[in-house]
């Protein structure tokens, strides 16, 4: 099976125009030979700092920006020949509440989308009572959408982005400036109704790494226009931390030598805790087992694992390549 | 029908500003107003060149007025919806759904050329209503077809007007050249032979000359409709020519911003 989405070797360079006109233009590399693949019917996540890249690939892939090189596929069909019609396949949703018309009711912007989306008569209006169910915006409907809240006009983005029954979903920063309750509301959305039922596949750009930890399936790390790892979480994981960190606390610690004949690869002790690392989760038990015999009284032992937000940092940093 | 859908759209916001509706039409009341008794002013046959359309210049100048919120309204339509949908943000929005542009830039434009014909129907009706104004129903609809034709004339120039907007944002050579040149040299407010000859020959140019001689003939000498054919005969050739030059201008716009990543920049 193809992948959703297949960006190759895309790089894309903006001119920014000095302050003085007789000054030539100064050139901003963007993306740099980007490419990455993201699986259907799962949430691919594109983080990154602020300036990393996403939007720029985002808006590629909307077609709202043209690549200088490279090429990106959509369920398999080459992005630049791709001819208008098979934009309804994608649905994007940027976070730009002014993309709506404040004047409007929010059934009346959906309605006038609805159309641009080739829509007409029932089907149209049992399109839009469908996706305004699905964002639970049916009751907010006939407002003025400038009576909606943050959250609203959010669920209202999504709303549109949905009318066209998308095969891919393009979503740049879909919480940015919410609170946790609406946020929590909305990745459960993506998570339950965009992925569980509709079997969309997904290209969620942020920098919120909780977000990115709570939704993603498969992850793409942008920095400076480049790609600086791609994976799951645990694939992603194991590249930073590739051995097993464990932590050990004690009410009394054991004798020195409780560690010899164990395989264990690093050893620290700190006041009444010990941190070691090993590379097979079997040898957990042995080493449980040695310090409890070499007098040690363990009061926890946990498996650490490196949060997103340690991950992030080293990647961000060009830790990995 | 996504014509319609855009029409319904600016219809909705459009009466959702109901005190603007009311200023606008007592506004254009009051011009009629202004118009009809600067006219009484100057009836009487006192100038040679109103001769021929009555010796009045209140429908003279009814006509000129009339043409030239069509002109406004092709002029500047287009380059004015780019600029308000990238500063409203709509445009990446109306870019994003299977819709060229040509049909988001004309749809957007609809409702303005509605309004503009609204203003035109609202001066007439009650010029002949209350101010003696005489139009002959045949020749109002002849008259309505010229309207369109200039304003296709008009749009066609308002494309080359938009890819500047698209490109450069703010600052429209094409709009400073034919909207100041049409108002002064387009015979909107007086005859065009009253201006010396230079510019008698730079008006030859300007599709609103022809348009607005074209409508006074009709209208207030009364010709026969096959006498103004030479008129629509420029006008169409203007259309021909320009438009093709304005598509190809707009779509290298639309590529170069692309390219720039400014579409919906501002």
């Amino acid at each position: 099976m193809t992948d959703a989405i297949c960006v190759k070797n895309i790089t894309k360079v903006y001119r920014i125009p000095t302050v003085l006109p007789w000054k030539p233009a100064k050139l901003t590399k963007a993306l740099q030979n980007v490419s990455f693949a993201c699986p259907r019917e799962k949430i691919s996540c594109l983080l990154g700092p602020n300036g990393a890249g996403k939007t720029t690939i985002i808006k590629i892939l909307a077609g709202l920006i043209l690549p200088d090189a490279g090429d990106a596929t959509t369920l398999g069909t080459v992005l630049s020949k791709t001819p208008l019609n098979f934009r309804v396949k994608v649905g994007l949703s940027t976070p730009n509440e002014r993309s709506f018309y404040w004047r409007l009711t929010g059934y009346q912007n959906l309605d006038f989308y609805a159309s641009l989306y080739g829509l007409a008569g029932k089907i149209k209006r049992d399109r839009i009572s469908e996706v305004l169910d699905e964002v639970d915006l049916s009751g907010d409907s006939l407002k003025p959408y400038r009576l909606y809240s943050a959250g609203m006009k959010q669920k209202l983005l999504l709303a549109r982005a949905l009318l066209c029954r998308p095969d891919i979903l393009l979503l740049d920063e879909p919480t940015t400036h919410l609170d946790p309750i609406v946020r929590s509301a909305i990745h459960k959305l993506i998570r339950e109704r965009f992925i569980g039922q509709r079997k969309t596949s997904i290209l969620l750009c942020t920098h919120d790494l909780t977000e990115a930890q709570e939704l993603a399936d498969h992850l793409i790390f942008l920095n400076e226009g480049q790609v600086r790892a791609e994976g799951t979480l645990s694939a992603l994981r194991a590249k930073i931390q590739p051995h097993i960190r464990l932590i050990l606390e004690f009410d009394q610690l054991p004798r020195r030598d409780w560690e010899k004949s164990l395989p264990i690869l690093g050893l620290k002790y700190e006041n009444k805790r010990i941190e070691l690392e090993v590379s097979e989760k079997n040898t957990i038990p042995d080493i449980v087992h040695s310090v409890v015999t070499a007098g040690g009284r363990l009061l926890s032992c946990r498996h650490h694992e490196e949060s997103l937000n340690d991950i992030f940092t080293r990647l961000s940093g060009g830790g990995i390549s | 029908m996504k014509f319609f859908a855009f029409m319904k759209k600016d219809f909705l916001i459009t009466i959702s500003y109901r005190f603007a509706i009311f200023l606008r039409f007592g506004g254009m009341f009051v011009s009629l107003l202004m118009l009809y008794y600067i006219g009484k002013t100057f009836s009487g046959n006192i100038s040679p060149y109103l001769s021929r359309y009555g010796g009045n210049y209140f429908p003279y100048v009814l006509v000129g007025m009339s043409v030239s919120s069509f002109v406004t309204v092709g002029l500047g339509a287009l380059a004015r919806e780019v600029r308000s949908a990238q500063v409203e943000g709509t445009l990446e929005a109306l870019l994003s759904t299977p819709t060229s542009i040509y049909t988001i830039l004309i749809g957007n434009s609809l409702w303005t050329f509605i309004m503009a014909l609204i203003h035109t129907l609202f001066f007439l009706v009650l010029g002949v209503l209350f101010l003696k104004l005489t139009i002959m129903p045949a020749q109002a609809m002849f008259g309505f077809l010229i309207l369109i034709l200039t304003f296709a004339a008009f749009l066609s120039i308002g494309m080359l007007s938009a890819a500047f907007i698209m490109i450069f944002k703010q600052g429209n050579p094409i709009q400073f050249i034919f909207g100041t040149s049409s108002y002064f040299l387009g015979g909107v407010l007086f005859p065009v032979e009253i201006l010396p000859g230079p510019f008698q020959f730079i008006a030859a140019f300007l599709p609103i000359s022809h348009a607005v001689k074209a409508i006074r003939e009709l209208l207030l000498a009364r010709v026969e409709i096959y006498e103004i054919f030479p008129l629509i005969f420029k006008l169409v050739i203007f259309i021909v020519i320009v438009t093709p030059v304005s598509i190809m201008f707009f779509q290298y716009a639309v590529k170069r911003a692309k390219r720039d990543g400014s579409l919906v920049q501002y």
